[in-house]
C-alpha cells in the first residue's frame, strides 16, 4: 500500500521561473491496485512519480510505502522495492549488453554488488521461461546486444525487468507513448498481464484516454499540480472516453475564470 | 446521390437521385434531420430517380421517419421505382409509399416556392387575463451568509414556473449545504447540485406528490402563462439573444414585469453556476477574486450549441421616461440583473437538455415540460449572465428557435 500525503513541491522558488509542480497531492494506492493519473501537459503526473520514487525532496508531505515512511531515504535505497519503465525505450536498458545480461542485472538490483555478471544454468532458464511469456520471439536472441531490438521489444523487456523482483510499486511514466500503435498495444497488454498476474501495485502516467478507460481500475487526473478527479469503484467502471474529456474541458474552463471574469460575475449574482 | 428540393405549401419535396447505401445514408440522414430542425415537418421523398435503397439506406429513412413522428408530422415517399417499393414493402415499410401525384405550386401564387417555412415569429394568444402571482424568497444576497430566518421551503406544483437557488432535504439544516441553481417548470424541477462534478438532480410532480426545496432565493410564478411566442432564426435574424425575445415579450403583453419560460434549440449560452453551497457562507467569508473560484464556474465561453435550453425568468422593463438606469429605483434595488438591452433586466437560470425537436405551431407549456424533462435528465442548470465586459465579453445566450411562454405578474411584482 502507498500513502501521498499533501504532497507538495515547487521548483525554482522565488524565481521568475517558479513552477508549483504539485500543491497538496493526497492519495492512497491500495494493495494490489492498479491506477492511471492522467492531466494536461505540465500538469505533475511525472513529478508525482519522481517524488515516489526519490528523485527529489518534496517542500511538504510524506510518502508511506507499507507503513514505512519513506520520504527522507535516498532514491537508491528505494530502488529496491520501486520498479520503474519510462516513455524512451532506451533509458530502462544498456544497449551494449546483452538480454540475459540486462536481466541478470535487474535481479541485482539493489543488493550488495560483486557477483558477478556470470549466469548460471538455473538463472538462464528462468530468464529463457520468463522471456518465452511475452510472446515476442526474443527467447532465442538472449545473447543478443539489447541495442539491435525494436522499441516495443526493449520496452517489453524493461517492463519484464523492472517487476523481476515483484516491487512493491511498480511505476509506469508514458512506458508506450514512444511506440508505434501495435507495439503500443502489446506492451499495454503485458502490463495488465504482469500487474494481474503478480498482484502488483501499480501507477501509470498516460496521455492514452483509452489506456486509461480500458487498463487500471481507477483514474486520477491532475490539473495544474492537484488533483481534480479521482474515478474509482463503480464511477470508474461507468466511465467513458466522452465522459473524461468533459471533465478535461471542465478543468480547463477554470482558467478562463479571470480577474475581469470575476467583477462581471459580481456584479450578476444577485 | 444528389439532393434537390423545392417547397410546396407546406410540404418540402426533396428529390434524390441515384443510390442510398452506406456511403450515402450517413450523408442523406444528416441533411433531413438538419431540414427538420429549420422546421420542415413535412417531407415528401420525390424517389422517381432513386436506383437503389440498401438496409443502411433504410436505416436512414427510418431515422428521419421517427424524428418527423414525434412531432407529429410526416413522411411519404412518392414515385419510387419497383426495385425501391419493393425493398420497402419486404422491410414492412410501404405505408411510407404514396401513390397520390406529388403536391404542385398553385400558378396563380405570385412567388412560388419562397413562402418562408414559418413566419420567423408568431404570437399565439391564450388565456391573456389570468395573469401570474409572483412568490418571492429573499434570503440570500451574494456573498453574504443565507438568512436563516427568511429561507423558506417552497413546493413547486404543475400550476406554475419560477427559478432560484435551494436544495432538497427533510430540514434547511439538512438541506444548506446542497443550495444550488434550480428551475421549476409545471412541477418539474431541475436542481443543481452545488459542485462541480454534480449531474443535476430532478425531481417531479406526480400523483400526490409536489417536489419541493428549501430556498434561499426563488422567483416562482403561479399561473398559466397567458402567452405564446414561437421564434425561428432566418437568413436576416441568425438567432434571438435572451433579451430580443424579452423585448419581443414585453411589445407583446404591453406590461412592465412578466415571467416567462423560454425553450429552445441553443446557439450558445453565457452563465455560472455555484459549486459550494451559499449555506456554507459565515459572517467571516470573504468572497472576492480569487476565492470566487471556488463558489461558482463560470461557463468561459459560449456553450451547449446545438443542444435544448428550458430558460425560465422573471423580467422587468423600465420605462424609458423613469431617467438614467443607475437613478431607476428597480435598477438599484432589485434582485433583477443587466442584460444585454439597457432597459431589461432580468433573472433568469437555464436547464440544459440534449436537443429535442418540438412541433410547429401552438403547443402548450405542459406538454412542452413533460416531453423535454420527460424523455431525458438534464446536462446542467446554469444562472445566466450577460457578460459585457469590453473586448472579451462573451456576450448573453441566445436561441436559433423555439417557443416562449410568457404573462404579465399582476402581483407580488412590486417586491422585485
Ligand atoms: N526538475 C525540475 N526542475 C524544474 N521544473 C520542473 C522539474 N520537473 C518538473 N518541472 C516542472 O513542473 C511542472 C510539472 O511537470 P511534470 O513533468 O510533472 O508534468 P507532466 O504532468 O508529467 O507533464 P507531461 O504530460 O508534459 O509529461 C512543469 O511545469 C515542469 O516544467
Ligand atoms: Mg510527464
Amino acid at each position: 500500500m502507498l500513502e501521498v500525503k499533501n504532497l507538495s513541491k515547487t521548483f525554482s522558488p522565488g524565481t521568475v521561473n517558479e513552477v508549483r509542480a504539485l500543491q497538496g497531492v493526497d492519495f492512497t494506492l491500495a494493495e494490489g491496485g492498479f491506477s492511471a493519473i492522467i492531466g494536461t501537459n505540465g500538469s505533475g503526473k511525472s513529478t508525482v512519480l519522481n517524488a515516489i520514487a526519490g528523485t527529489f525532496q518534496p517542500d511538504e508531505g510524506r510518502i508511506i510505502l507499507d507503513g514505512i515512511d519513506i520520504t527522507r531515504w535516498p532514491e537508491f535505497k528505494r530502488a529496491a522495492l520501486i520498479g520503474r519503465v519510462f516513455q524512451n525505450p532506451f533509458a530502462g536498458t544498456a544497449a551494449e549488453m546483452s538480454i540475459a545480461e540486462n536481466i541478470v542485472m535487474a535481479m541485482k538490483r539493489g543488493r550488495r554488488r560483486g557477483l558477478g555478471w556470470a549466469v548460471d544454468r538455473n538463472t538462464r532458464e528462468e530468464i529463457g521461461a520468463r522471456v518465452r511469456a511475452l510472446k515476442m520471439g526474443l527467447e532465442d536472441r538472449l545473447d543478443n546486444p539489447i541495442g539491435t531490438l525494436s522499441g516495443g521489444q526493449r520496452q517489453a523487456l524493461t517492463l519484464l525487468m523492472a517487476t523481476w523482483l515483484r516491487p512493491r510499486i511498480l511505476l509506469l511514466d508514458e512506458h508506450t507513448a514512444a511506440l508505434d500503435p501495435k507495439s503500443a498495444a502489446k506492451v499495454a497488454e503485458l502490463t495488465s498481464e504482469i500487474i494481474a498476474r503478480d498482484k502488483l501495485t501499480a501507477l501509470m502516467v498516460t496521455h492514452s484516454m483509452q489506456q486509461a478507460v480500458a487498463m487500471p481500475e481507477r483514474i486520477i487526473m491532475m490539473h495544474r499540480g492537484k488533483i481534480v478527479e479521482d474515478y474509482h469503484g463503480e464511477m470508474k467502471r461507468r466511465v467513458r472516453i466522452p465522459d473524461l474529456v468533459e471533465t478535461f474541458n471542465r478543468v480547463t474552463k477554470r482558467d478562463l475564470f479571470s480577474e475581469s471574469a470575476a467583477v462581471m460575475l459580481m456584479g450578476q449574482y444577485r | 446521390m444528389e439532393l434537390q428540393e423545392r417547397k410546396v405549401d407546406r410540404h418540402l419535396i426533396i428529390t434524390a437521385s441515384g443510390r442510398l447505401d452506406a456511403s450515402w445514408s450517413e450523408f442523406f440522414q444528416e441533411h433531413l434531420l438538419q431540414r427538420i430542425r429549420a422546421g420542415e415537418h413535412h417531407i415528401i421523398l420525390d424517389a422517381a430517380a432513386l436506383s437503389f435503397l440498401s438496409s443502411m439506406g433504410i436505416r436512414a429513412l427510418m431515422a428521419v421517419y421517427k424524428e418527423l413522428r414525434a412531432i407529429g408530422g410526416t413522411f411519404l415517399i412518392a414515385k419510387s421505382t419497383s426495385m425501391v417499393s419493393e425493398t420497402l414493402r419486404k422491410s414492412g415499410l410501404g405505408q411510407w409509399l404514396s401513390d397520390a401525384p406529388l403536391p404542385e405550386v398553385d400558378p396563380a401564387r405570385k412567388h412560388p416556392g419562397v413562402a418562408p417555412v414559418a413566419p420567423s415569429l408568431e404570437h399565439f394568444p391564450g388565456d391573456v387575463d389570468s395573469g401570474l402571482r409572483l412568490e418571492i424568497v429573499d434570503a440570500w444576497r451574494p456573498w453574504q451568509p443565507v438568512d436563516r430566518q427568511r429561507s423558506r421551503e417552497l413546493s413547486f406544483p404543475r400550476d406554475g414556473f419560477g427559478l432560484g437557488i435551494g436544495g432538497a432535504g427533510a430540514s434547511y439544516e439538512a438541506a444548506r449545504n446542497y443550495l444550488g441553481e434550480f428551475v421549476a417548470v409545471h412541477g418539474h424541477v431541475a436542481v443543481q447540485p452545488p459542485d462541480e462534478r454534480g449531474r443535476p438532480d430532478c425531481l417531479l410532480s406526480e400523483g400526490e406528490f409536489v417536489p419541493s426545496l428549501h430556498c434561499a432565493q426563488a422567483l416562482f410564478c403561479r399561473g398559466a402563462p397567458g402567452h405564446l411566442l414561437r421564434f425561428r432564426a432566418a437568413d436576416d435574424h441568425p438567432c434571438y439573444t435572451v433579451s430580443a425575445l424579452l423585448e419581443e415579450m414585453f411589445t407583446i403583453a404591453a406590461t412592465t414585469t412578466i415571467g416567462f419560460i423560454a425553450a429552445g434549440e441553443i446557439e450558445g449560452l453565457v452563465g455560472a453556476a455555484l459549486i459550494a453551497s451559499p449555506g456554507r457562507l459565515h459572517e467571516q467569508t470573504e468572497v472576492g477574486y480569487p476565492q470566487i473560484k471556488e463558489w461558482l464556474i463560470f461557463s468561459g465561453e459560449r456553450v451547449f450549441a446545438r443542444e435544448q435550453a428550458v430558460i425560465v425568468g422573471v423580467a422587468r422593463k423600465i420605462p424609458e421616461h423613469s431617467g438614467s438606469e443607475e437613478n431607476s429605483p428597480v435598477a438599484s434595488s432589485s434582485s433583477l440583473m443587466a442584460t444585454g438591452r439597457r432597459s431589461i433586466r432580468s433573472h433568469m437560470h437555464a436547464a440544459v437538455l440534449p436537443f429535442q425537436m418540438l412541433p410547429n405551431g401552438p403547443i402548450a407549456s405542459m406538454a412542452m415540460a413533460a416531453r423535454l424533462f420527460g424523455g431525458a435528465s438534464p446536462r446542467a442548470v446554469l444562472h445566466l449572465v450577460n457578460d459585457d465586459r469590453p473586448g472579451d465579453g462573451l456576450g448573453e445566450s441566445a436561441l436559433f428557435q423555439g417557443a416562449c411562454w410568457f404573462g404579465a405578474i399582476v402581483e407580488g411584482g412590486d417586491l422585485l
